[in-house]
């Protein structure tokens, strides 16, 4: 009996000078209440002693269940976690506190450009991706031609993947992520890129998959896939778990508090657009002067200057 | 610790594994070349030829027995150079699978390591044929370059995963070996004969760790019982090459997946 159990998760992404050092100005703009649209997001960020981002706190304090044959739909933001979560769960970052036990053999397909050598074919992918995810050639070879119909690719398996549409490419992951018949699957929202007739066709091998008392984790942002091939959601927000329930409920939930801050932030984004027209005209309105007071040829240095001066402000990221 | 030395028993058990992936690397390589593999014996052929043709002028070694030098001390110099090398590279190079399956990190070394035997093979056929034209015959002390060789191996592996490890946290690190090694090849008595130096040369190569790994294969294979001080000092360098890796491998290993 297969089983996935996640106790007060938590994972930090570090990053390792990326991030630059925020000046005073950037720092009081941000704890700006006004812009409390973007705090949360702001609040999951890292700082080191100068105040420059070192990481971010991708995860914090997540937990839940799923036993057998449970079927978990993963909703949230852009940012919200999921994909590191997957990653968790495939065993690929490394908590930094917290417990995840999976009972079973776990398959994922996190990213459709990973896991696959470019310049191999896509025959000699299937076995590479069989051999790692521990199964022995007598397994691959029994399985080939199954994905192979799957994949629908023809005599393309032949050729190196780098000649494959990310769309073959996503056929071809996800029918052998799917051939060998893990006890746990995990899968990201790249399948909603599918063409209409492969999405139906990944729905139902993934219904099949869950009758056979698989677990299925999927992320996506597509609620007609989460409805069909899920029993619970779980709503990630900056990190935590906001909700977990029915699907219909948690989505219902997750719409109305999305359409909300989706408001705040037009209106926010409309007041930096308008202060940023506001600057420009104080600008054009300088160089203006700057032309009455020289006349001229001469006058052409300081607009010259004052654009230079601008442009540079902008690289350096000290002005908006 | 333990989850380190687990990682690397595991990722040996899974012999299928990282022997297909070496394979699919060779394949790669020379897939769209005429000669394909041909090219490894080709160029070391013409290295040997025309490093023997110029060097041996300055050596007092019989022209034979310096083209056996050179042969098997440059094969075996490119063999250690590229552990450290490739070791840079191994864990950057295997990002994508890293990213998307759970499996030993050792996996990726062995699959590098492989991947160096089978040009050194390449290289080494080159060498005894050469060798053997040149009327050059093994004697039994030549089964003493075995032992040297599980040697090799074992250090490889320490090597590998802690430069893989190192360099994939401080890109600089690969940078900074390409430039050591380039000038390692004068360092290091391949080109030149260590016993006709005298002086800070002879000190140098006494000092270069490399001087004494080659010598406890290459002194074999020409005939000669290896010098024991060699042999101490190889096996001195390769406990403590895995004291170093068993500490970079506790402390970084975890966090191998953001870094790359």
């Amino acid at each position: 009996m297969s089983h996935v159990s996640v106790k007060n998760l938590c994972v930090n992404y570090p990053l390792y000078q990326r991030a630059p050092i925020p000046d005073k100005a950037q720092i009081a703009h941000s704890e700006d209440p006004e812009h409390s649209a973007f705090n949360h997001r702001n609040e999951t960020l890292i700082r080191g002693p100068n105040n420059a981002v070192i990481g971010v706190r991708a995860l914090s304090g997540v937990s839940f269940d799923v036993p057998s044959g449970g079927r978990l739909a993963i909703i949230g933001e852009n940012g919200s976690g999921k994909t590191t979560l997957l990653q968790v769960l495939a065993g690929i970052y490394a908590p930094d506190s917290g417990e995840v036990v999976i009972d079973g053999q776990t398959t994922s397909v996190v990213n459709i450009n990973l896991g696959m050598s470019l310049e191999a074919s896509g025959h000699n992918n299937i076995t590479l991706r069989g051999l790692a995810a521990g199964r022995s050639r007598k397994e691959i070879e029994a399985r080939r031609a199954d994905i192979a119909a799957f994949s629908e690719l023809g005599e393309f398996l032949d050729l190196p993947v780098q000649t494959y549409s990310a769309g073959m490419r996503m056929r071809l992951n996800f029918a052998i992520a799917t051939a060998f018949q893990p006890d746990v699957l995990i899968l990201d929202e790249w399948l909603s890129a599918g063409d209409a007739a492969f999405r139906k066709k990944a729905t139902t091998r993934m219904q099949t998959f869950v009758e056979q008392a698989g677990i299925l984790i999927l992320a996506s942002h597509s609620r007609a896939l989460m409805e069909a091939t899920c029993d619970r959601a779980l709503w990630l927000d900056y990190g935590q778990v906001r909700a977990e329930g029915k699907v219909s409920e948690v989505a219902d939930a997750y719409d109305e508090e999305m359409m909300r801050r989706q408001k705040d932030r037009d209106a926010r984004a409309r007041a930096e657009l308008d202060a940023a027209r506001a600057h420009e005209a104080f600008v054009r309105q300088a160089e203006l002067d700057a032309q009455k007071d020289d006349g001229g040829a001469s006058g052409d240095a300081p607009i010259f200057l004052i654009r230079l001066w601008h442009t540079f402000l902008r690289l350096a990221g000290r002005q908006r | 610790m333990t989850a380190f030395f687990a990682d690397i028993v595991q990722g040996i058990g899974k012999v299928d594994v990282w022997f297909t992936f070496a394979m699919d690397d060779m394949q790669q390589r020379y897939r769209r070349s005429a000669l394909g593999l041909l090219w490894i014996m080709l160029s070391y052929a013409v290295f040997v030829g025309g490093i023997s043709f110029f060097f041996g002028a300055f050596s007092e070694v019989s022209p034979e027995r310096f083209i056996a030098y050179v042969a098997i001390g440059y094969a075996m110099f490119a063999f250690l150079m590229a552990q450290i090398q490739d070791g840079c590279q191994v864990f950057v190079n295997a990002t994508t699978w890293i990213k998307s399956v759970s499996m030993p990190f050792s996996i990726h070394v062995l699959r590098s390591i492989f991947r160096a035997i089978f040009t050194l093979a390449l290289n080494l056929i080159v060498a005894f044929s050469a060798m053997l034209i040149m009327g050059w015959r093994p004697e039994l002390v030549a089964l003493l370059c075995l032992p040297g060789f599980v040697i090799y191996l074992i250090n490889a592996v320490a090597v590998q995963y802690t430069f893989g490890l190192i360099a994939a946290r401080y890109r600089d690190v690969a940078h900074l070996m390409n430039s050591i090694t380039r000038i390692m090849i004068f360092m290091t008595p391949v080109l030149w004969v260590r016993e006709e130096m005298t002086g800070a040369r002879a000190i140098v190569a006494d000092l270069n760790p490399l001087t004494h790994y080659i010598e406890i294969i290459r002194a074999p294979l020409l005939g000669e019982l290896p010098r024991l001080s060699s042999w101490i000092i190889v096996l001195a360098i390769t406990m403590l090459v895995w004291v170093i890796a068993g500490v970079a491998g506790a402390h970084m290993r975890r966090r191998l997946p953001y870094w790359i």
